[in-house]
């Protein structure tokens, strides 16, 4: 992947399985953003491929990927910012109701998810209100509204108080447990190790270490290149 | 082939191309530091042109002060008080639609200006040496034509050593990204915006300066010559350098060789030329596609949409009251009523382009233009409402056509596409003695349908009354649909969409189509009210006029609309008395002005009027918005249910 005369992301493989939360990290500027742009389709890769199931998707345009289950929350938020937190989550429903007509009604899609994503004090607050962190937790139900299979999270915790914090991690591995592959991007240590079952650590494009949090605390190569000399990870 | 014509026109292409690589040149600096695409370039540099004929020929400045003057000290001053008078205020999370809207109303405001301290009259300002050449290689070369290309050395070189070598270029490079990067290195953002403004403004005004003589020193021709520049920018992909030089040698090279080599005779081939650089604009938006993500816009305010039936009552009244009124109302009453009504069907097509999905086009009066020329040519066989249909379906197609090239890429390209399409239509269809040019005009008849006649002043001015509020309604019954949720979500966070699973290439295309159809079928009512039709009437800068009324007024609302379409009809009124030249500049100055303080808040004066007047409103009619969600389920308003074991699990993980 070339950016901007940069190389961003050098040789990176890496797998998200199904019922699994796996973890990205690595310092700013390390390429993970690159990495969610390339998987859901909003960049094209220079070489390389992504695959879903085995079908190789490479060449799909965004909104296809999406269709074949490739869901994501932005780092950058890319909220519905005239609408209302409600109207948000409902949108992604109403937008996987228009190409696949057994959705269940935006209505209650959107009900269920607000309760489960824990937005209903915040229902009917204007999206560009709200304080980055629901807002991105806006970012999160609707993307779940959607109905994704693969859901691929930048820094939802960014912005929310430890206790928000923690019923997020409880609340992705229960959406692990309901089968859905999550891949989390995440600045927040703690979560990171408390919730993913393994975890990739990037830097300047490239992996660093694969393992569960365990064996990734424990590299040495990790230690020295981005857990000690970082304050983000 | 006779090569030394082709060396003769090679010679002039390569001067040329020098011009439009320095004014594309100032494009991309400016792009690239402030990430604002300044339609204003090539107004700034005729203005900067007429400024130095000014100095050098009426007031008999010695050409090299001139020259200093108007490039090292007026210029730079202009750009550096654009910067800080209006961009800077503006630019920090301002929608792509505002950062047009403004450079677009400084484009109208600096031709007005032009025109006001210098009317109308043609001038020519002298090349440099004027008369002199030198022959090498057999070839005659003006001193002139090697000034301009030793010009675009010197700037190509300065720039590559400015942003390679200098504290200043580095950060320019930076600025637009990472702000804070300009204070590691010692810079204030500010001082860096100042200065890619300053030598913006002074490029636009070298390049001006240089392409002039060639031409008469006239208003429009020196403000178009920049879409040559839009043109090479958008082959550097209006961020590479050189590659902007390459894209400008094309565009100079091909234009002369075109005008040598093509046959006269032919007039649709006699305007290829002038059209040429606009057709190489969407060439190299074709090809040169940037895949960058289309930039965020900013959310507005906007009002709820009333229910179906206020529309409809409040509709009924206003065709009502106009019906009873018109008895009253002499013919030329009647005629600016009917006016503001069509004004009024053409902004609310820009209100659901612009205002609900957030794409802009600066070619709305191109689409009127066609639905009219449609209506006029049809033969008389074909009964009024198909022609209508007709005009409407066939413009509609043409917005699609328009819109396909550009849609896919960022918002900024599709205002260069519809731009560079609307002057492309000035100058190969309206321009054509064929349809429209020459002094020519075209008969476009009344509305006519089944044997009912509505062609006197009064009954077409009901009739637009009616046409008025159908197209209000229809932008209403679109807001409150799904169609019109997602259009909202494209303009909101279109990257969102997309991962969300919409095409929203097709919600494009569709929008474009439907807002194409609507200024279509206005363009076949405006014909009909004025009887006869002429090029001058969709010329591209009254697409520009039109965009930046609707968004002084309020480019999100119905209201907007028809307060806007009012100020379009009687601000010709009000500047009448005004003396001819002073008056014709007098409203551009208005309207731009007024687009520029008024740009910030996309709900307009029309928002503001609907905030004060929001209290008194509810209390007569009754209207509220309607509740958008259902009531909470008691059954889901306790936290989701956590499996202990889940946690345990994640305790383990650790």
């Amino acid at each position: 992947m070339l950016f901007g005369g940069v190389l961003a992301l050098d040789d990176v493989e890496l797998a998200v399985d199904a019922g699994q939360v796996t973890g990205l990290i690595g310092p700013n500027g390390a390429g993970k953003t690159t990495l969610f742009n390339v998987v859901c389709g909003l960049q094209p890769p220079t070489r390389g491929q992504v695959a879903l199931d085995g079908d190789d998707i490479t060449a799909l345009r965004p909104f296809d990927r999406a269709r074949r289950g490739v869901g994501r929350t932005f780092q950058r938020l890319e909220i519905f910012g005239s609408m209302t937190a409600y109207e948000n989550v409902r949108l992604g429903a109403e937008i996987r109701q228009q190409w696949d007509r057994s959705w269940p009604d935006p209505d209650e899609k959107a009900a269920e998810v607000m309760a489960r994503v824990g937005l209903w004090h915040v229902a009917d607050e204007r999206a560009d209100a709200l304080p980055t962190g629901h807002a991105r937790l806006v970012e999160l139900g609707r993307a779940l509204a959607a109905g994704p299979r693969v859901l691929l999270l930048d820094e939802p915790s960014s912005g929310l108080s430890e206790d928000e914090s923690d019923q997020l991690g409880l609340l992705l591995r229960d959406l692990a447990g309901d089968g859905l592959a999550i891949l989390l991007v995440e600045h927040d240590v703690d979560l990171v190790m408390g919730v993913c079952d393994r975890i990739h650590v990037l830097d300047f494009g490239h992996i660093l270490a694969v393992g569960t949090p365990g064996e990734v605390r424990r590299s040495e190569a990790v230690q020295q290149a981005s857990l000690g000399t970082t304050a983000a990870v | 082939m006779d090569v030394e014509k082709l060396f003769v026109f090679l010679t002039i292409g390569v001067s040329v191309s020098a011009i439009y690589a320095v004014s594309a040149t100032g494009l991309v600096v400016t792009y690239i530091t402030s990430g604002v695409f300044n339609f204003a370039h090539g107004a700034i540099g005729m203005f900067l042109a007429f400024v130095y004929w000014e100095l050098s020929v009426n007031q008999g400045w010695p050409v090299p002060l001139a020259l200093a003057v108007t490039l090292l000290v007026i210029a730079p001053a202009i750009g550096v008080a654009l910067d800080v008078l209006v961009m800077r205020r503006l630019v920090q999370g301002a929608s792509l639609a505002t950062k047009l809207v403004v450079t677009l109303a400084l484009l109208v405001v600096f031709q007005g200006a032009v025109l006001g301290i210098w009317g109308v009259e043609l001038r020519t300002l002298p090349a440099f040496l004027e008369g002199r050449q030198y022959s090498l290689a057999g070839l005659q070369i003006t001193y002139h034509q090697t000034i301009t290309v030793l010009a675009a050395l010197v700037v190509a070189f300065g720039l590559r050593f400015l942003f390679k070598r200098t504290r200043l270029g580095v950060a320019m490079r930076a600025v637009v990204d990472n702000p804070e990067l300009c204070a590691v290195k010692g810079l204030s953002p500010n001082v860096v915006t100042a200065a890619s403004w300053a030598m913006g403004s002074s490029l636009a005004g070298l390049a001006a300066i240089l392409i002039a003589p060639g031409l008469n020193l006239e208003v429009n021709t020196l403000s178009l010559l920049v879409v040559s520049a839009y043109a090479a920018a958008v082959v550097g992909r209006l961020q590479s350098l050189p590659a902007t030089f390459v894209g400008a040698l094309i565009l100079g090279v091909s234009g002369e060789l075109v005008g040598a080599y093509v046959p006269a005779g032919n007039e649709w081939l006699a305007n290829l030329r002038p059209a040429l650089p606009f057709v190489l604009l969407f060439v190299a938006l074709l090809v040169r596609s940037e895949t960058r993500l289309p930039e965020k816009l900013k959310t507005h305010a906007e009002p709820a949409p009333p229910p179906l039936r206020t529309g409809i009552v409040l509709g009924g009244l206003a065709v009502g009251v106009a019906l009873t009124v018109s008895g009253g109302l002499s013919p030329f009453q009647l005629l600016i009523g009917s006016k503001g009504l069509i004004f009024a069907c053409i902004v609310l097509s820009l209100v659901l382009l612009t205002g609900l999905s957030g794409q802009v086009s600066l070619m709305q009066m191109s689409f009127v233009g066609i639905g009219a020329v449609l209506v006029g040519k049809l033969p008389e066989a074909f009964p009024y409402p198909v022609a209508l249909a007709v005009a409407g379906l066939v413009t509609g197609l043409v917005g699609v056509l328009v819109a396909l090239p550009a849609v896919r890429l960022r918002g900024i390209y599709i205002a260069l596409s519809t731009l560079a399409f609307a002057i492309l239509m000035d100058k190969i269809v309206f321009g054509n003695r064929d349809v429209l040019g020459g002094g020519t005009t075209l008969a476009v008849e009344r509305p006519n349908v089944f044997g009912l006649d509505f062609s006197s002043e009064r009954a077409l001015f009901v009739v637009l009354a009616v046409v008025a509020v159908v197209f209000a309604n229809l932008f209403l019954i679109v807001r409150r649909s799904r169609f019109g949720r997602l259009l909202t979500a494209v303009r909101d966070a279109p990257n969102a969409c997309q991962t969300l699973g919409m095409d929203v290439t097709r919600a494009k295309l569709k929008v474009f189509f439907l807002s194409a159809t609507m200024a279509g079928v206005a363009g076949a009512f405006f014909g009909g009210l004025q009887s006869r039709v002429g090029q001058l009437d969709f010329l591209y800068f009254r697409s520009l006029t039109v965009l930046l009324v609707a968004t002084i007024f309020g480019i999100t609302s119905v209201s907007g609309a028809f307060l806007g379409a009012a100020f379009f009809v009687v601000l010709p009124e009000l500047t009448r008395n005004a003396d001819s030249a002073g008056g014709q500049a007098l409203q551009p100055l208005i309207i731009g002005l007024l687009a520029i303080l008024t740009a910030r808040r996309p709900e307009g004066l029309a928002g503001r009027l609907r905030a004060a007047l929001r209290p008194a409103l509810r209390r007569v009619i009754g209207f509220r918005p309607v509740a958008s969600r259902p009531e909470l389920p008691i059954e889901l308003s306790t936290t989701p249910e956590i499996d202990i074991r889940e946690v345990g699990t994640v305790g383990a993980a650790r």
